[in-house]
Formats: structure tokens, C-alpha cells, sequence
């Protein structure tokens, strides 16, 4: 999930669940559905649990990027932080630099023809 | 090649900036290295004075990812060394060299290791020197103050970006040197 995402999640968090009803013997809708029913339906949800899952996500990265860019901004200092792995989102490449870089793929390099005397290149 | 002094921006790295008298990690030889050892386990590093070098370097990164504007991406600054090219021992290749800093569509063949730096008042290489690809290593993001603190010079835009074509060339190229 990208950081985009998790940021619409904190405008987004209503999880729509659809609740089937029983049935009755005439085949209308029964309207008196027990609550506890309900509560089981609504907890035992895939969507529900999902749903949940990603708003405590989303709090918890608000709340990270609250803290480093307000009160602490040196606290990302972990590249390899579960945190800081979320937030990544992909490079744009545009076409006409990686067309650039393509059309010198044959170029011959000559840099092992010349030398620096200063000790580097023992 | 370089920004005037007044459009030198001071409150942020970016690609072709040139750090004064850094470390310089690239160039570093592991003769002579040791480790301090406590209970078993090693606890810093020893490096003997004849073999650390500091010296100037460049920012290799690309500007966008080491944009305090851009706080997230800045994990790590590339930089790479600064050679004097007055210790080159092939002088009659200097010039072609020097050329060689703008690639131009149909070349075939290029000095592709190294940038050209002309030079400057800033600069203590009275006839420029070379930033060394081959060379390049990486800081981490907490040192970022103390690198901008040393920035002395910051390439004008066209020139980072010749800089920046011939180093992601110098990766991608394919043919082998013969």
C-alpha cells in the first residue's frame, strides 16, 4: 500500500458490509434481526477485519509523520524500517531519458587508457 | 560551469554539489584496517592515518531524492571522490577528456569514469580535477547537515545534467573496453 493510499484512508474510513437476512417462509425479508446476529455478521467479516486493519495502519503512519516532521526531525533515520517501507512509492521514469541513456549502450569507455598518480588506484 | 555565489542554494543538497574536505569513503584502502575488540565483539573500527583520506567530493545523488522538500526519500547521499588532474600521467589524453564531458547523440566512445571540474577560486586544483564514478559511495541521511555545511559549489542545472547522463551511462553501457 502506498502512502497515497494510506493517507485517503483517513477521509475513507467507512467500511460498507452487506448483511444478508434470513429469509422468511413466504420469501420476504425478515426486518427483526437479532442485534447479537448482526454483531457476529459485521465481526466475522473479511471487509470489516480488512477494513480495520488499514485504518489502524493509517493512524499509526499519521501519527509517525506527525512526530518526525513536527516534533522530531531526525526521527527517520532507518531506511529499512517497516514504517519507512510503506510510505515508498515508485519512481517516474520518462521516456525520452531512458531513450537517452539507450542510444549510448554501444559507446566504448577509455577510461582505463589514462591515469591518476595520487595514490588511489594501487 | 558553477552558480555564482548569490544563487548557490544553501539550505538544501543537490546532484553536482561540491563538499569540501569530507571523508572520503571510496578511496579507502582495508590494508591496516582492525577492529577494537571487547568481550569478543568487535566494537570500532581502526583506521591507520596513512590510509584515510579526505578530500573533496561531489553529490552524485539525484537532486529529488536528497531535497529536504522531499524529506521521506532521503535515506542516503551518494557521493564520489575529486581527483586533481594534474596527477594524470597521460597528459596528451587531458584535452580529449575534457571534451568528453558532453556526450553527444552518434559518439562511440568516451572517458566514461570520469566528470571534468574546471577550475575555481574554491577549488585548490589550479587546473580542475575529476570526479571518479568508479569511486562513488554512499552516506547516510543523518550526515546530511554536516555535508551541507561544507558545500562550496553547486554546478549550474545543464551541467549537473550532462554529469548525470554520463553516470547513469557509465552503469548502463554494454560494450566491453577492448
Amino acid at each position: 500500500m502506498t502512502y497515497e493510499a494510506n493517507s485517503r484512508l483517513h477521509y475513507k474510513n467507512i467500511i460498507p458490509i452487506i448483511i444478508a437476512t434470513p429469509q422468511a417462509q413466504d420469501g420476504s425479508s425478515n426486518p427483526t434481526l437479532d442485534i447479537d446476529e448482526i454483531v457476529n455478521k459485521v465481526l466475522s467479516s473479511e471487509k470489516f477485519e480488512s477494513g480495520i486493519k488499514n485504518m489502524i495502519e493509517s493512524h499509526i503512519i499519521g501519527k509517525e509523520i506527525l512526530e518526525s516532521t513536527y516534533r522530531n526531525p531526525e526521527a527517520i533515520d532507518n531506511p529499512f524500517d517497516a514504517i519507512y517501507l510503506a510510505k515508498l512509492e515508485p519512481d517516474i521514469i520518462f521516456d525520452q531519458d531512458q531513450l537517452s541513456i539507450e542510444s549510448f549502450s554501444e559507446i566504448e569507455d577509455l577510461s582505463d587508457t589514462i591515469h591518476f598518480n595520487d595514490g588511489w588506484d594501487d | 560551469m558553477y552558480l555564482e555565489e548569490i544563487n548557490i542554494e544553501r539550505n538544501t543538497l543537490r546532484q553536482g554539489d561540491i563538499i569540501s574536505q569530507t571523508h572520503l569513503l571510496g578511496v579507502l584502502n582495508p590494508q591496516g584496517f582492525s577492529d577494537v575488540v571487547n568481550n569478543g565483539k568487535p566494537t570500532a573500527w581502526i583506521i591507520p592515518i596513512k590510509e584515510e583520506a579526505i578530500g573533496d567530493a561531489i553529490v552524485l545523488s539525484h537532486s529529488c531524492e536528497i531535497s529536504l522538500a522531499n524529506k521521506i526519500k532521503v535515506t542516503s547521499i551518494i557521493l564520489a571522490p575529486i581527483r586533481n588532474i594534474d596527477t594524470a600521467t597521460e597528459k596528451d589524453k587531458i584535452e580529449e577528456l575534457i571534451k568528453s564531458n558532453i556526450l553527444n547523440a552518434g559518439q562511440h566512445s568516451s572517458y566514461l569514469k570520469y566528470f571534468y571540474l574546471e577550475p575555481n577560486s574554491k577549488l585548490k586544483y589550479s587546473n580542475g580535477a575529476i570526479c571518479d564514478f568508479s569511486k562513488c559511495f554512499s552516506l547516510r541521511n543523518n550526515f546530511y547537515q554536516k555535508l551541507l555545511d561544507k558545500k562550496i559549489l553547486q554546478l549550474r542545472q545543464d551541467i549537473a545534467d550532462a554529469m548525470a547522463l554520463k553516470l547513469g551511462v557509465y552503469f548502463y553501457r554494454r560494450k566491453l573496453a577492448s
